[in-house]
């Protein structure tokens, strides 16, 4: 059979859950259970790796050490299959039973071929189908967030709380009454939307941040035009306690292109990019540049070009 | 539903790559939230609170790393973990001029 990209692509869409763990896996193992040839496997996997002049800051996505007879794979992408849960096959199901009711007669034929196709695979699915770990995706992990099963309490109930916060860069923390209207996941964190009493204004609060939370008596409404889209930009966590400027980052050639690919952006004429990004949190932006060396320069604000030159000065190994 | 099952063990992207590991000391001055949580992935030295051990693969990765705590953890060992170290700060510091 001839190969195809498409094919290939299935393969690795298959794979990579299986070992996207961090954890050693015996490449003869992994081709037997994915019924592929070793030679076969070991080739998906390189076209995953093999990468030629990468630069500094982009190797975080997915890490892949081929040993003589192991393969190691670090994965945040691909770890779900290419498949859908009992529960989301069941979800469909009913969801198209809703759309049949209030379709057009010409149309209910295929919603009902569907339909059955839909359930012939439920049927066929074995009852520990969605007992796979590497079925469910991990939104943001838990461990270490003590405070955040007393504060979903509170927003369930819709109870104010008290909540003792450290800013990013703070020596002390704050204490603070806060009218919980949201507890969502971003970038791998947990953060709780909340009008904060003391700043009178809506607040983002990132839950490793939080030191000590407490559930009051006192209820609250949430109003009825509060958006967590809105709030939270491109998926991640940017309104700022305190509104700053954006920050004017040039990347230089040697890495743009990567970060264009990832920004959706067109490179400048000499092959650079220049991006403002929302800066919430100038610890952020020092961290955010500083990873790429010389390859990223703050443009704008001049406070956080000083700062950056600060740190330089301060920085000596 | 089962519960969502955290990944066990993750490995970092300067401890992956096709070589020995090599061991380093890192100092961490003054630590903010990032830096701490990032001295919680090192080894505890005893009697040297503020230093932590790590390993590692690829020198660069490692100490472009340690470069975007912004002076907050400083390589002390090895020496070609503590030269790359240097060559970045000597590149970004002349990317924003004498002064810095």
């Amino acid at each position: 059979m001839t190969d195809t990209a498409a094919n290939q692509l299935r393969r690795i869409l298959r794979v990579i859950p299986e070992i996207g763990d961090g954890h050693e896996h015996g490449i003869a193992e992994i081709a037997t259970r994915t019924g592929v040839t070793k030679e076969l496997l070991i080739s998906d996997l390189r076209v995953l790796a093999d990468r030629y002049g990468m630069p500094g800051g982009f190797v975080e996505n997915m890490q892949i050490f081929i040993g003589s007879d192991t393969v190691e794979v670090t994965s945040d992408h691909f770890l779900r299959p290419m498949g859908l849960t009992i529960h989301e096959l069941c979800a469909l199901e009913l969801g198209l039973a809703i759309v049949r009711a209030e379709s057009p007669p010409d149309e209910t034929t295929a919603i009902d071929q569907t339909r059955d196709r839909l359930r012939q695979v439920i049927a066929r699915l074995p009852l520990d189908h969605d007992e796979s770990p590497a079925r469910h995706a991990e939104i943001a992990p838990t461990d270490g967030l003590p405070f955040l099963a007393e504060l979903r309490k509170a927003l369930r109930d819709h109870r104010k709380a008290r909540i003792t916060y450290r800013r990013s860069g703070a020596d002390e923390p704050t204490t603070r009454t806060v009218r919980l209207y949201a507890i969502v996941p971003a970038s791998g964190m947990w953060y709780a939307v909340a009008y904060c009493e003391s700043s009178e204004g809506l607040r983002v609060f990132r839950m490793d941040r939080v030191e000590d939370a407490s559930v009051l008596a006192d209820k609250y409404e949430i109003p009825s035009d509060f958006s967590v889209a809105e709030t939270l930009q491109r998926g991640r966590a940017f309104k700022a306690e305190v509104p700053t400027a954006g920050m004017r980052v040039r990347y230089s050639s040697r890495i743009a292109r990567w970060i264009a690919e990832r920004e959706g952006l067109s490179l400048d004429e000499d092959g650079s990019l220049t991006i403002e990004h929302p800066l919430a949190d100038s610890d952020w932006g020092v961290r955010h540049v500083l990873q790429y060396g010389a390859d990223a320069e703050v443009l704008e604000p001049v406070e956080m070009r000083e700062e950056i030159v600060r740190r330089l000065r301060g920085m000596s190994a | 539903m089962p519960p969502c099952e955290p990944k066990l063990q993750r490995k970092r992207p300067w401890d992956v790559r096709d070589v020995d590991a090599n061991d380093a000391i890192v100092d961490f001055r003054n630590a903010s939230g990032a830096a701490k949580a990032a001295a919680r992935l090192g080894l505890v030295i005893e009697g040297a609170p503020d230093r932590r051990k790590f390993k590692f693969r690829r020198v660069d990765s490692f100490a472009r790393w340690l470069f975007s705590f912004g002076g907050e953890a400083i390589p002390v060992a090895p020496e070609s973990l503590v030269s790359e170290f240097n060559r970045l700060l000597d590149d970004t510091r002349t990317l924003y001029g004498a002064s810095a």
